[in-house]
């Protein structure tokens, strides 16, 4: 790791100021969980770290019925992990952040950071677009609101400029009769990458099984998290059955566009698609229907 | 019951067993806290990293981002100007007589390569090393590193020794001949390229066996490369004095092995080295020195500072010695009624850039009676780095060629496995194959299993005979009546604890009146190092000799004292009393005060081993596996271990070693393989994509142990710390097939293998 100056703004004005005056030369430190092994493999040298937890700002973690669930930037996966709203609320969150390395990292990363990282296997991102949350920025030029499909641009890039932080991931609230999951395929039980993750967020029309509305996000199996539009298309107005399940995993896996890599070949990773997407459905659809 | 008592071997279950108290009389076979247990856990413990000295520099290593190339030229002048820079080394900076390091490593043959490669030679794989900087701080030394100008002659790799051994394939060692042709087997009727050892072995007739069998069978097993992931990275300082005294402190399973390498590699005499043997992080089998200690004192003799050099973990996965890979094929010929009599083997092991695998081959016959066995294994070179020892090195790979065809081979013939095994068995003095695999097979309850949808049961043996090697030992007995022992061991499986037991049970004191101290090599007598399982039957006998010594001179004292004849004595409860006349005794606090106004001065008890023979020990398990259909996860519902201890000194210990080998072995079978991209650079140099398990991946293990002494080893003592490692990959394979009716015959057995057989069986 290269000497670098460190910064420990408390306000968020104090925070802009430092990313306007070092921009590319700085790098934002959350958890530190994907920066600090980064520094420490040379991959980035940044001559400032500016530590944004300080910023009391950061670290709102709210859930009002109106609005939905508000993340701060400094929020650990944990505090997602333990929270009644979002075990009620949004299963498929609690499934993601439960599903992030091991319970020491999950009290220090942060899901803002994580999709700072724009890993395309993050466990976060897929629940995310299934959820079609949003992230509030500020910089130098003012804030702004970006929706998460806009958000991660490519592998390890996002629209954030260098001058720019994430302040909070904005969720909007689930419908009445509405619920997600999350499923990640791994090969170990816990602390492992995600092979192949899927999301499925399910509402069903009032008072039957049939879907009103499903979004449906696939990770690690393109350059950035990615919906599949087809594959909710089958879904909608549909009562839910094998056979659609069966089709709604068909399409899904051909929206994928997988890499063969160390873990999984193309095929692998298309077949687990079809079958996550079968799975993670129906057991969104199940806790929608008992709502 | 004694060592030399010939007995009918006990069974003991070890979990949950809270045996710590002294029943007052005996000290082994009480399951004790380790006697390091407190400075581990408070982090008080010094290892090689901890180590801070005055003006200590940093050591960073330039390595080659070719798995094979020819080196053109090197700079090193822009990196010698940086400030903070206080030595460069290359192969052009080392005298010709000093530019060698030996590489010595238990279970193989001493190896002589060069430290670096110079103009005109090549490098063999990703990471190999090209010169070494050190400099004030660990950043300036990497920095430093970066502007190291290497020019390269980029040649084609080999990655795979099936087709290393080919004509026309890349030749990886320019000197290496090609070997004749075999006459059969699956690469017969071809010179074999990139040889770098052979192992040829006959036994009987292996035509005529064949011809006697009923049913023949066929099979070729693949194992990939897996690294001993020892916590603690290799980790060296080294620091010469103006006098020429070099010390080391260094992570090491052997500092007199250390030692002894580094006067070879350096030309230096052993007695201008000093090696301090830092409290280990685990070895597994790869921490005999050469990898980081050599290059350590040659930049310390060059800056005339201290050195400090750690690697990284993906220098680990680089640039270490991790396990050979192998592809073997078993030939089998078996009666009807299961009875095997004939096996033959071709193998190839993937040994990188080195040699040191094929010499375990012969482990593919196993523990059974076969009257024909024939084998031909060769150590092929791949652009690869060497292998290094692993656990019962070559067991594993070796025994789930034979186990794994073992099971197939009862599928066929609708025996089952566990009784294919026990009528096929060799039987004999001090040994116990069959209680063993039955009392696994009871504690599992496999007469009785019943299996759910898309479950299966797994069972394997793997054997194993302890090594011996020279220890000497000292145990004195102070005037507070409590012993200590001090020798040159290194500590790498709670064998100081045994060892305090030992002595405590000789001295008759309790295990907690004992404290062990290892010296320095300049300090301790000689000791062997810590592989091999030699350790508790070598150190053991050593210390036992060394604490008998000392309660002579109790005795000698004592009878004095007591005006009694030696033979008229007993010594036990830290007392010496005449037996049948309890008031007409001394302790041996009084003794040990006695002994500093006495003739012959204080109690000073020496013991030394030098070596004997020992007995085989196995060790047995079972699994039980759920899979999923439409994934291929593998999740284990049930992992059994037994294991043949000879005699238990510490059960929690035994315990810790059959739990700690299975999970090794389960965890080749299951998920650990180190991977290379075809253009040889490693695919997986980190534990992101090197797989290694978490206590979530297994169930509660359940071990049992069976004690059949061996007649040398101190109460019986077998060495057990590598055994429980051989039959992992053989469980798992079996299990699967159980579940899914395809024997998988290329490990690991990944999700998307397993699901790409159970398709296979489907179709």
């Amino acid at each position: 790791m290269r000497d670098f100056e460190y910064h420990a703004p408390k306000t968020l004005d104090e925070a802009v100021a430092l990313l306007e005056r070092y921009g590319t030369s700085a790098k934002l430190l959350a958890g530190g969980t994907d920066l600090v092994i980064m520094l420490n493999d040379h991959m980035v040298a940044p001559e400032h770290v500016i530590d944004v937890k300080g910023i009391p700002e950061l670290s709102r973690f709210e859930w009002n019925p109106e609005r939905g669930l508000t993340i701060g930037a400094a929020v650990p996966f944990r505090k997602l992990e333990i929270s009644p709203e979002v075990q009620q609320h949004y299963p498929g969150v609690y499934e993601a952040a439960s599903e992030v390395g091991s319970w020491q990292i999950r009290n220090q990363a942060t899901p803002a950071g994580n999709l700072c990282t724009a890993s395309p296997a993050c466990e976060i991102g897929p629940i995310m677009y299934a959820l079609d949350a949003q992230l509030q920025v500020t910089g130098p030029r003012g804030q702004r609101t970006i929706p998460i499909q806009e958000f991660i641009t490519g592998v390890r890039r996002t629209a954030l400029q260098p001058d720019e932080l994430v302040i909070e991931i904005q969720v909007p609230p689930p419908g009445a009769r509405a619920a997600s999951h999350y499923i990640k395929l791994k090969e170990r039980q816990k602390m492992d990458i995600a092979f192949v993750g899927v999301a499925a967020s399910v509402e069903l029309e009032p008072g039957d099984g049939v879907i009103r509305d499903a979004r449906i996000a696939l990770g690690a199996v393109a350059p950035t998290p990615i919906r599949a539009p087809a594959a909710e298309a089958a879904l909608r107005g549909r009562p839910l059955s094998d056979d659609i399940l069966e089709q709604v995993g068909r399409v899904a896996a051909e929206s994928a566009q997988p890499i063969m890599d160390v873990r999984a070949s193309v095929a692998y990773r298309k077949e687990m698609v079809s079958v996550l997407t079968r799975r993670a459905v129906r057991q969104a659809a199940t806790l929608a229907a008992q709502r | 019951m004694t060592a030399t008592e010939s007995a009918k071997p006990t069974t003991a279950q070890t979990n949950g067993q809270t045996n710590g108290q002294s029943n007052g009389t005996h000290q082994i076979g009480r399951s004790v806290t380790r006697i390091d247990a407190l400075e581990k856990v408070t982090g008080r413990a010094q290892y090689a990293a901890d180590l801070f000295l005055p003006g200590m520099c940093y050591g960073v290593f330039k390595r080659s981002p070719h798995a094979h190339a020819r080196i053109v030229s090197i700079d090193t002048s822009e990196a010698e100007k940086m400030p903070g820079v206080v030595a460069v080394i290359t192969a052009m900076t080392l005298s010709k007589d000093m530019a060698s390091v030996v590489e010595e490593e238990m279970h193989a043959t001493r190896k002589v390569v060069s430290l670096f490669p110079n103009i005109g030679e090549k490098v063999k794989y990703e990471g190999a090393k090209v010169a070494a900087v050190a400099a004030v701080s660990r950043e300036i030394a990497f920095e430093a590193s970066e502007r190291i100008k290497v020019e390269y002659e980029v040649l084609p790799p080999v990655t795979d020794v099936r087709e290393a051994i080919k004509e026309g394939a890349s030749q990886i060692n320019e000197d290496s001949q090609p070997a004749d042709a075999l006459p059969d087997g699956p690469f017969a009727g071809h010179p074999i390229y990139n040889v770098a050892g052979q192992n040829h072995r006959a036994e009987g007739d292996v035509e005529a066996g064949f011809k006697a069998a009923d049913r023949i069978f066929e099979d070729t097993y693949v194992i990939p490369r897996a690294h001993q992931t020892y916590i603690e990275p290799q980790t060296t300082v080294a620091d010469c004095a103006p006098d020429g005294k070099v010390n080391v402190w260094t992570s090491t399973q052997g500092h007199f092995a250390t030692r002894s390498n580094l006067a070879n590699s350096l030309r230096i005499p052993a007695s201008r080295i000093n090696v301090h043997g830092m409290t280990i992080g685990g070895g597994f089998g790869a921490k005999f020195g050469g990898i980081v200690d050599t290059y350590c004192v040659l930049l310390a003799m060059k800056a005339h500072r201290p050195v400090k050099i750690v690697y990284t973990r993906a220098e680990e996965f680089l640039d270490a010695r991790p396990a050979p890979g192998a592809v073997i094929t078993v030939k089998t010929g078996v009666k009807n009624d299961g009875t095997i009599v004939a096996r033959q083997a071709w193998a190839l092991w993937d040994t990188g850039s080195g040699s040191g695998g094929c010499y375990a081959t012969s482990r593919v016959k196993g523990v059974y009676k076969i009257e024909h066995f024939k084998l031909d294994a060769y150590d092929v070179n791949t652009n690869k780095p060497a292998p290094g020892a692993y656990r019962a090195p070559g067991a594993p790979q070796a025994t789930f060629a034979g186990e794994a065809q073992i099971n197939r081979i009862a599928h066929e013939l609708r025996i089952d496995p566990v009784e294919l095994r026990l009528r096929n068995m060799r039987e004999g003095e001090q040994i116990a194959f069959k209680e063993t695999l039955s009392a696994v097979a009871e504690r599992a309850g496999w007469a009785q299993r019943t299996k759910g949808a898309h479950e299966g049961w797994g069972v394997a043996v793997g054997e194993w005979t302890n090594g011996a090697g020279p220890a000497g030992a000292l145990v004195s007995v102070h005037e507070d009546g409590k012993a200590r022992v001090f020798y040159g061991l290194m500590d790498i499986t709670g064998t100081d604890t045994a060892m305090a037991q030992i002595a405590a049970e000789v001295l008759g004191i309790k295990y907690e009146d004992v404290t062990v101290s290892r010296g320095d090599t300049d300090s301790a007598p000689f000791g062997t190092a810590s592989g091999g399982s030699v350790v508790t039957f070598s150190y053991g006998n050593a210390v036992k000799r060394a604490a008998e010594d000392a309660r002579d001179r109790i005795l000698e004292l004592a009878a004095e004292h007591l005006e009694a004849s030696v033979e008229d004595l007993e010594v036990s409860d830290g007392k010496v009393t005449v037996k049948g006349n309890p008031e007409a005794s001394v302790t041996l606090a009084q003794l040990g005060q006695m002994s500093l106004r006495s003739r012959n001065g204080p109690i000073v008890g020496r013991g030394s081993f030098s070596s004997e023979p020992s007995a085989t020990t196995i060790a047995a398990q079972i699994a039980r596996v759920k899979l999923d259909p439409e994934t291929g996860q593998l999740r284990l519902l049930g992992a059994y271990g037994s294991l043949d201890v000879g005699k238990s000194i510490n059960p929690m210990a035994c315990e810790g070693q059959m739990e700690g080998g299975l999970v090794q072995g389960f965890s080749w079978g299951m998920m650990e393989q180190m991977q290379w991209r075809e253009d040889g650079r490693n695919w997986n140099p980190g534990l992101l994509d090197y797989r290694v398990p978490t206590s979530l991946d297994f169930p509660d293990l359940e071990t049992v142990m069976v004690e059949q002494p061996t007649k040398n080893g101190p109460f019986g003592v077998k060495g057990i710390g590598e055994p429980p490692i051989a039959p992992g990959i053989a469980v798992i394979s079996s299990a699967i097939a159980d579940a899914t009716g395809v024997w998988i015959n290329e490990a690991p057995f990944t999700p998307e293998r397993v699901l790409a057989a159970i398709k296979s069986k489907a179709s």
